[in-house]
């Protein structure tokens, strides 16, 4: 009862506001100061999250006026923006490393990005590659399952990820699990 | 005719008898020098594994401030000096560091000496450049040497070669031991007579005739027994070494060998590991007049020893300096400057050297399992690992003060309190930090491994997985009032909340929140015994574990160890991944021998493991930890779980940020029950931990399959954003609450305006 009540109030605060905000713009060209609350959700505001290696930008729903949130929600998308110098250089002598077909060093040096930047789907994506390459096949999946838990609402990065899925599996043998991956990855 | 017989009789014995001796005498030294060459060619020293901790990683943007790298560097041994102008210097203000680092074989590639400019803003490095102002990516130090493991006969030693060695020490080394060892062959006459003079002249014995030679020969091959015949063999054995050897060679083994000092039962062998023994230092680094010491030392390492005997060991490093001196080694001022200097010996021999002895035991016994115990102790393996000085120092201050401000607040029912930790990265599973017990230096029980102690509500996330396996969600009713259970063996089980108050009906989440006992072992029970053992296999708990009620609650015992591999599942998004303490063994020459990678297995649905990783940030939030926030800022996400066992023996606390995990018990080692609980003990000294790590929010992206509603906090109905007492909540989509509460129904038949909306109904 309480509840309804504060709830009635509270609906005729907001209605009274409006009335005011009406009533001040006809009779003012300055634009009102006054905010209406909104009731259609704003669209998902972009926020940066401070990161280890500073490339992340959450989407996150607008920030709630009446209850305050008692546990943040959860992004939707986490997603990389920018990679940190010393994480494009890992990768890049990793990726010189797989070319030699040198995977332990690949291997090493994709481990020691991985300290510097746990959220950076590419590092998880080539630690992948480098399990399959070393005929790992279970490890493999496993890294690139990481990988999409990484990922998650981020398009392109899923059907990446689905698709070395579906290669490792076919590789190892597991042609029923790679079938399930593909059509996994089409749905991105 | 027959007079001659008995002379040729005897000359033929005398000739026999001589021939016979050469003979032996020729066996005997074709014998010694099969065995010397034998020896001294296939000489491998036992050379004790060396047990580094990570190297520290720097790049713009890392998480360190400058006073964190000045323990690196201390814990290195570095200089701090006015201008870092050789390897081993630094030189700081306040927040930039000029660094010239050692450089450092790492198997993956040689991190070069160079010298290094670190900018820091706060809590990070924001700018690291080479000295002529090129910009650096990313650099490695040299990983801090944290200890050894060492054969039965506890001798260590640090080889090195020749050329690595200071011209002064071998220059000391020969003035003072044996002027004239490139000259002899192994024993020198001169040498002697020379020793003869100096101790008659003295009337006491100060000097010793034995060549360099000799001296190897004896620790070498004649061990410690000092019979007479030894003493004989050492004279042709040193002709026959020299004899095969060069001088080099024989120099450097020499270097290697010899006994400088005693640190409990470890002996100090070797010029390399005496640079660190006594000055924390590589060799390359000292200064002449330490060098001067080291090479005084060989004489008598106990008689001189200065740590103990200071003022004998200062006269002995002069009186090198000065036959230095005399012999026109060095010049007068390089003389009066060396004596001068104070002896700058360090009292601790290493910083970092057996100061984490509950980690190097985890080290070892993961080790165990690969390598016998003789190729650890004598193969000089290098062992790599994940150890994180700078964590683990913070954390073992966060314990230690947490335990003493305890004592002091409980007075004697907390005296002696026990505690241990485990510190991972909650993203790749390593073992960052282990503290054993509260005097962390200690080398003896291992709480944090070998204490099974009930982790009592730290089990209640299980529970709750899988009830949300089995179709539950988070704002399920469960009944929170009291019953009880006749078990099997007539006693009967009537768990209590911790207030002792029933809550009636509760909603899933807010009971795991909250920690209520009652609620939770009632929904243990109807999803049963044998699902919430599995759920516990599923997160990483290895041992068996019997399936009483008393479960549900936490009756089982668990190590620190076990509930950081458990919560480390929860923190990866379901993914079980084995801690790891190792990352590399390689062998002497830094060939890899075996790596220990990163793994992980799915083991946990992910939409799950999402709506458990929200309730333990409720748990953080509003719940049983809310107090972190105390502490913490708003903006760190953190996610854990109290823990107190039953009469209150154990406190408990497990969770995690996004780039640290900690888990903390304490206890009394006689298992008497405590005045605190987790909440008032463990969780203090997470929270003082985490609160001086530089962390990163926990955060996880919501899985497609989770959608996040609006429901009213007291009837778990549907509820929306303007209704008041509205909380969002994460579910599966498709198992959401059904109802709208009235609310929310109102807001959806008359919405309230929006400002168009508001004036075309105006004018309608």
């Amino acid at each position: 009862m309480t509840v309804l009540l504060i709830d009635s109030q509270l609906h005729a605060r907001r209605i009274l506001a409006a009335a005011l905000l009406l009533f001040i713009s006809a009779c003012s060209t300055t634009p009102p100061l006054v905010v209406a609350p909104t009731v259609e959700p704003a669209p998902p505001a972009a926020v940066s999250i401070p990161m280890p290696d500073r490339s992340v930008i959450a989407e996150v729903p607008e920030p709630v006026e009446i209850n305050k949130a008692i546990v943040p929600v959860s992004p939707t998308i986490i997603e990389t923006r920018q990679q940190n110098d010393a994480v494009v250089a890992l990768l890049d002598s990793a990726e010189a490393a797989q070319k030699q077909g040198d995977f332990k060093s690949a291997q090493t040096t994709l481990q020691r990005a991985q300290r510097i930047a746990p959220r950076d789907p590419n590092v998880y994506y080539k630690l992948a590659v480098t399990h399959r390459n070393l005929e790992d096949y279970k490890l493999a999946e496993q890294v690139a399952l990481k990988g999409v838990s990484i990922v998650q609402g981020q398009r392109p990065q899923l059907r990446k990820f689905w698709l070395l899925i579906a290669d490792i599996r076919m590789q190892a043998g597991n042609i029923t699990g790679a079938e399930n991956a593909e059509k996994i990855a089409e749905r991105y | 005719m027959k007079t001659h017989h008995p002379q040729r009789r005897s000359l033929g014995f005398a000739t026999k008898l001589f021939l016979t001796f050469l003979l032996l005498l020729g066996l005997g030294f074709a014998y010694l020098d099969h065995h010397i060459r034998q020896q001294f060619e296939g000489k491998r020293w036992a050379v004790p594994a060396k047990v580094y901790a990570r190297p520290l990683e720097l790049y713009a943007g890392s998480p360190i401030s400058i006073d964190e790298l000045k323990i690196e560097l201390r814990s290195l041994g570095y200089h701090f000096v006015q201008e870092a102008a050789r390897p081993g210097q630094v030189s700081m203000s306040k927040t930039k560091a000029i660094v010239y680092t050692r450089g450092f074989k790492f198997t993956d590639g040689l991190e070069s000496a160079q010298r290094l400019i670190l900018h820091f803003s706060g809590s990070r490095l924001s700018k690291i450049t080479e000295y002529q102002g090129q910009a650096i990516p990313l650099v490695r130090l040299e990983p801090v040497l944290i200890g050894g493991i060492y054969p039965l006969n506890n001798e260590d030693r640090d080889l090195i070669q020749l050329n690595e060695a200071p011209e002064a020490l071998t220059e000391a080394l020969i003035a003072i031991e044996d002027r004239g060892f490139y000259d002899h062959h192994g024993i020198s006459l001169r040498g002697i007579s020379r020793a003869m003079l100096a101790n008659i002249k003295a009337g006491r014995f100060i000097q010793g005739g034995s060549t360099l030679t000799q001296q190897l020969i004896k620790n070498f091959y004649l061990t410690s027994d000092r019979t007479l015949v030894r003493k004989l063999l050492e004279i042709p054995m040193a002709i026959l070494l020299e004899f095969h050897y060069s001088k080099a060679d024989i120099l450097e083994a020499y270097l290697n060998e010899v006994y400088l000092g005693q640190e409990g039962a470890r002996a100090i062998h070797g010029f390399g590991l005496a640079a660190q023994y006594y000055f924390a230092q590589p060799l390359s680094e000292l200064k002449l007049e330490q060098l001067a010491l080291l090479a005084g030392l060989v004489k008598g390492p106990s008689y001189y020893e200065p740590r103990r005997h200071p003022e004998r060991a200062k006269s002995r490093r002069d009186l090198v300096l000065s036959v230095l001196y005399e012999q026109e080694l060095i010049d007068k001022e390089t003389y009066d400057h060396a004596r001068k200097a104070p002896l700058g010996i360090v009292q601790q021999a290493s910083l970092s050297k057996g100061a984490y002895p509950a980690y190097l035991d985890l080290v070892k016994r993961q080790l165990r399992d690969d390598y016998p115990d003789e190729a650890l102790s004598s193969e000089g393996l290098r062992v790599f690992t994940n150890l994180n000085p700078i964590a683990q120092n913070k954390a073992e201050a966060a314990l230690t003060k947490t335990i003493t401000t305890l004592e002091k607040d409980h007075g004697e029912r907390l005296n002696g309190l026990q505690g241990s930790m485990i510190v991972t990265d909650p993203q790749t599973g390593e073992v960052i930090a282990v503290i054993g017990g509260r005097e962390t230096r200690y080398q003896g029980f291992n709480r944090a491994l070998d204490t099974l102690r009930p982790i009592g509500s730290l089990v209640k996330p299980a529970v709750y997985l899988t009830a949300i396996e089995q179709g539950y969600n988070l704002v399920s009713e469960l009944d929170d009032s009291p019953f009880s259970l006749t078990m099997p063996n007539g006693q009967t089980w009537a768990p209590e909340n911790f207030d002792h108050q029933s809550h009636n009906y509760v909603q899933l989440h807010q009971a795991l929140a909250h920690s209520y006992n009652l609620s939770t072992a009632r929904l243990g029970m109807d999803v049963g015994l044998e699902r919430v053992i599995d759920t516990l296999q599923r997160l990483g708990v290895d041992r068996p574990i019997d399936p009483y009620p008393s479960l549900l609650l936490g009756a089982q015992g668990l190590s620190p160890l076990e509930v950081a591999t458990m919560y480390q599942t929860m923190a990866s998004n379901g993914f079980k991944m084995p801690l790891r303490a190792i990352r590399q063994v390689t062998d002497n020459d830094g060939e890899e021998l075996s790596r220990y990678p990163f793994e992980l297995e799915q083991t946990i649905d992910n939409n799950a493991i999402h709506l458990l990783q929200y309730m333990l940030q409720e748990a953080t939030r509003i719940g049983t930890a809310r107090s972190i926030y105390y502490r913490l800022p708003d903006s760190i996400n953190v996610a854990g779980k109290t823990g107190t066992s039953d009469q209150q023996r154990d406190s408990w606390f497990a969770g995690f940020a996004g780039n640290r995990l900690a888990v903390v018990w304490l206890g009394l080692d006689d298992n008497s029950p405590l005045p605190i609980t987790g909440s008032s003990g463990a969780l203090r000294a997470w929270t003082d931990y985490m609160a001086n790590e530089t962390l990163e929010p926990f955060i996880a992206a919501a899985p497609e399959e989770i959608e996040y509603l609006w429901v009213d906090q007291q009837t778990g109905m549907l509820s929306d954003k303007q209704c008041i007492g509205a909380q969002q909540l994460p579910f599966l989509i498709g198992n959401s609450p059904t109802e709208h509460s009235e609310c929310a129904i109102r807001n959806q038949l008359d919405p309230l305006p929006t400002i168009e909306g508001w004036i075309k109904r105006w004018f309608e």
